[in-house]
Parts: structure tokens; sequence; C-alpha cells
């Protein structure tokens, strides 16, 4: 396998555990937001800061800067309780420019010249790159994937999806929106953060630019491409956003066309995404539920 | 307390729900019996579904206090109301669109784990949830149609899914909210005999009703409301030679052809 076709795998394997989270929050609860990079760049900043200023290791920094985005993305989330759709949409937009700004402004997080030297984790003395990291991050899709699919399955995942399709009759059921939403929050930021702890021991250097809106405009086309609410969804749109461009590069400046036309294509053919209720796929193949 | 205070499921005393200056709920007093069902009328605009939303707490009272026989549950939200035993359906249906009818229903089985985060982790629909799920759905009569998607119903059937879905609650009290409008004449026969049977299960209802008919042979005592306040409490006979009942749907000069 060659480098190249290994670094692109490991960037859509990395944001299609990303957008799997954003799925969490936009598929299975309806709260839409445009401000996902935020906690893709929380969890990659705090694993910066962990390493490189408390020399934390990989393997402890990992599983705390995803659970301190978790934690982060229940604070956030609470203004979902209070706008919804549009307003809720502006909302995380503004978030999205806040964090990316704290990022940038305050010296403590690097400016904009960002955190370098962020470290390439070894595992039994091995450093684990190339194919070994590529690896490293599928076992850890599969991993949130099962959760995801598992989540859908429990008590939990029917509630928070009661709560999507009519909020005033799940109420009716005993069920706190309070409860369920800031829930899908901290599930869709934590997967987030992960997937941030992930992209800054691969690139080993970041900057406020990885985690701006536009980062987030393509995560929630991934997650809309492949269909809101549907397990496999967000990873299929992960793959077809991020290899689309890799396949027009030989078309340079016209590639983003391409990429914009493909997405708008899905938009007006299939809405629902490619693997939502009534698509293409489904038809051809009845029998996969979700 | 008195033995009637004893028997009773729902108080409400002076309840009031204000909407900026309009009155829509004013001082309304009147309580549900165990075993009993009792009928909210009135003409429309009278204020009878936001007494239903104060109740199930969509809405807090402006004033007044609520008890579910001895706890008080005016002001409490309304998924903590529902998991008190209040189970509710809406005059505008409001089913779990994307969902199968089955799960629609499943969903109200699960209403005791949503508060602890332990009890609703587990997978829900093993084949003791269907079976429970399903003689809910056996009883309202749409058991065919539980693997169907629920967007698809008539409103007939999404009018039994709500209930169906208010039973799996197990409620204490059921508040139905215009359960027999835009029904066929024969579906209206039919959900009549499941309010009946729902109440010989043990259920104390209160419900919404428009249809005059519907209501006076259905019900064991009506109260009436117009304006947002009561204007009549009574069985249904003397409600339908109340003078002042008669005036406000007929209006003055139309008593006398009641």
């Amino acid at each position: 396998m060659g480098g190249y076709f290994t670094t692109v795998a490991t960037m859509i394997g990395i944001y299609a555990l990303v957008a799997s989270g954003l799925n969490i929050i936009v598929g299975f609860a309806g709260q839409i937001s445009l401000g996902h990079a935020a906690f893709f760049g929380i969890g990659a900043y705090s694993t910066a800061l962990l390493c490189t200023k408390l020399g934390l290791s990989f393997w402890w920094s990992l599983p705390l800067a995803t659970l301190i985005t978790g934690l982060i993305g229940a604070l956030l989330g609470i203004p979902s309780l209070r706008v919804k759709d549009d307003f809720l949409a502006i909302t995380t937009i503004g978030i999205n420019f806040i964090v990316r700004s704290i990022f940038l402004y305050v010296p403590f997080f690097g400016g904009a010249l960002g955190i370098g030297g962020i470290p390439t984790p070894t595992l039994l003395d091995t450093r684990l790159r190339g194919e070994y990291y590529l690896t490293l991050v599928l076992v850890l899709l599969a991993l949130t994937t099962w959760f995801v699919h598992r989540f859908a399955r429990s008590w939990t995942g029917l509630a928070t999806e009661a709560m999507r399709e009519e909020e005033t009759a799940a109420g009716a059921m005993g069920i706190s929106h309070v409860r369920f939403k800031i829930l899908a929050f901290t599930i869709g930021s934590a997967m987030a953060g992960l997937g941030g702890v992930l992209y800054a021991h691969f690139v080993n250097f970041i900057s406020p630019d990885d985690f701006g809106f536009p980062v987030s405009i393509m995560l929630l086309s991934m997650v809309v491409l492949g269909g809101m609410g549907k397990i496999w969804g967000p990873i299929l749109g992960a793959i077809v956003l991020g290899s689309l461009p890799e396949v027009f590069r030989p078309l340079v400046q016209y590639r983003m066309l391409l990429y914009g036309a493909a997405l708008l294509l899905v938009i007006r053919y299939q809405p629902q995404g490619i693997l939502g209720e009534g698509s293409l796929l489904r038809r051809l193949f009845p029998r996969g539920r979700r | 307390m008195t033995m009637a205070e004893k028997g009773m499921i729902l108080r409400v005393e002076g309840m009031s729900r204000y909407f900026g200056g309009l009155k829509a709920v004013d001082d309304v007093s009147f309580h549900v019996s165990r075993g009993e069902i009792l009928g909210l009328i009135g003409p429309n605009g009278a204020g009878k579904t936001t007494c239903f939303n104060v109740i199930s707490g969509v809405y807090r009272p402006t004033a007044g206090k609520i008890f579910l026989e001895e706890e008080r549950i005016d002001g409490l939200p309304a998924h903590a109301i529902a998991s008190r035993g209040v189970g509710r359906t809406f005059q505008i249906v409001r089913p779990f669109a994307g969902m199968t009818v089955l799960n629609n229903v499943m969903v109200g089985l699960g209403m005791q784990r949503y508060s602890s985060f332990l009890k609703s982790c587990p997978v829900f629909g093993d084949s003791q949830d269907r079976e429970e799920a399903m003689a809910f759905l056996r009883e309202v009569g749409i058991e065919g149609l539980a693997d169907g998607s629920s967007s698809v119903l008539s409103l007939g059937n999404l009018r039994r899914l709500e209930i169906a879905r208010a039973l799996a609650l197990r409620p204490r009290l059921l508040l139905l909210d215009e359960s027999f409008s835009g029904l066929s004449e024969e579906e209206i026969q039919q959900m009549m005999e499941l309010v009946r049977n729902i109440r010989e299960r043990g259920f104390s209802v209160l419900l919404i009703e428009h249809n005059m008919r519907v209501a006076m042979s259905l019900c064991h005592r009506l109260v009436v409301l117009d304006h947002g306040k009561k204007l009549a409490e009574g069985s249904p006979g003397e409600i339908r030679t109340d003078e002042r009942v008669i005036e406000a749907y007929l209006g003055r000069g139309a008593s006398a052809h009641a």
C-alpha cells in the first residue's frame, strides 16, 4: 500500500468517526449543528496540550481528551434547550467561530502558529505510522460504530429518536428533552474529541484553521449525504466526500466544483441520503434495516 | 380528608393559565374520581385543551393547585407528570412518524426507564417487550399494522395508536383530547366501546369532547367550560337541561328549542 493511499484512508477514517458523532446529534436527536468542528478541535487541542505541556502519553491522553471534549459538549449543548432549528444552526456556527478564535488569539493555545511536536504514538516499542496508524484508526472507528449501533438499539436511543420525531409527545411519554439532548451532545462531542485526538497525533501539528467553519460544513455534508440517523450513513458519506477530491485531483481547480455538484445531486435526487429510507440503494437491497 | 377526597385521582383547585392578557383558563376547579369518565366540554376556545396542557405539564399554571391523588403536580415538567402516571393523547395527533406502529407503543413501555441512565442502557424490543406492546395494539384493534410505518395510518388509527401509546405508560389517569373528532360514525361507535373497555379495566379517564351525543352517553359527569371559566358541572342529565349551558352553546333565546 502506498503512503498516499494510507494517508487518504486514515483521514477518511477519522472524518467518518467525527461525522458519526455528529450523526448522534443531528441524525438521532434531530438537533442541527453547524459547529461540530469546534469539538473536533477541542479534542485535538486537548491532546496536544496534554502531550506537549504535561508530557502525557498518547494512551492516557486519548481517553482524557475524549472525556474533556464530551464534558464541554454537554455544556455547549445547553443552547439547544432554548433554541431550535435555524436559530440553533446559527448558535452552533457561533460556537464554532468562538472556539476557533480562542485557539487563534489565546497565546496558551499557540495562536496562529498552532501546536507542533505532537508525538506519534508508540505501541510495544513500535511507532504507529502509516498502515499501523490506519489500523488504529479503523479499530477505533469499528468500536465507535459498534457503540452507535448499540446506542440505536437501546431504550436511550429509542427515547432520543422519539424526542426527534415529536418532542411534545415524547414529553408525554416520560422523556425529558433536557436529559436526552444533553446526552446526545455529550456523546456526539466526545466522538468528535476522539477523532480530534487521532487527527492531532496523525498530522503531529495542528492550527486553528484545521477546525474552522468549512470543516463543520464538510462534516454535516457527510452525514446528510450518507443518510441522517443511519449508522453507516456518515461512514459512507466520509468515504464519498473524502475520496472525491482525490479522484478529481487531476482536474485541480475544478475539483471543488465537482465535489459541490455531487453533493447537490444527492440532495436533489436522494434527499434522505444514500442510505436513507426510500433511497436507490435501499430499494436495490431491501433487507438491511439500518 | 373526607371519603370523597380519598377516591379522587385528580383534583384541580383554582387553576388559571393566562397568555398575556388572555385568560385561557380562569380559576377552574374540578376533580376526577377513581374509575370515572369525566367529560370536559364547552364551545370552541373555551380553554379545554389549555386545561389538558396545564394538567399534563406542557404549560405551567399561572395560579392554582393540581393534585394527582395526594401529590401536588402543578408546575412539574411534562415528563415528570407522565412518569407519575398521567397518560394523554393529542387533539392534533402527534405520532412518532419515523417509527413503526409497534415502536411508537414501545416508547411508552420504556417510561420508567428514561429517568435512569442504567435502566435506559439495555436493548429495547426483546420478545417480551414486543408481546407487551402488541397487547396494547390488540386492545385498541390495530395489531395488524404493528410493523408498518406510523406515518401512513388513517386518522382513526392514529387516534387508536395514541391511546395504545398512552396505555403503555400504565397510567393512573388517562387524558383523551378529542379522540372522536374526524372519525366516521362506525369508528365513533368502536372508539366509544374502546373507552368503556378501558374504564372497565380500572383506568380513570378525563376526556375532551365536542360531539355532545358521545359526551352524554359516555361520561359519568361533565364539566362545562366557557371563556376559560367553569360554567357548570353535573351528570349528563343535569347538563342537558342547564340553561347556562344551552345559552353558551346555542345563544340566548335558544333554550326553548333545546
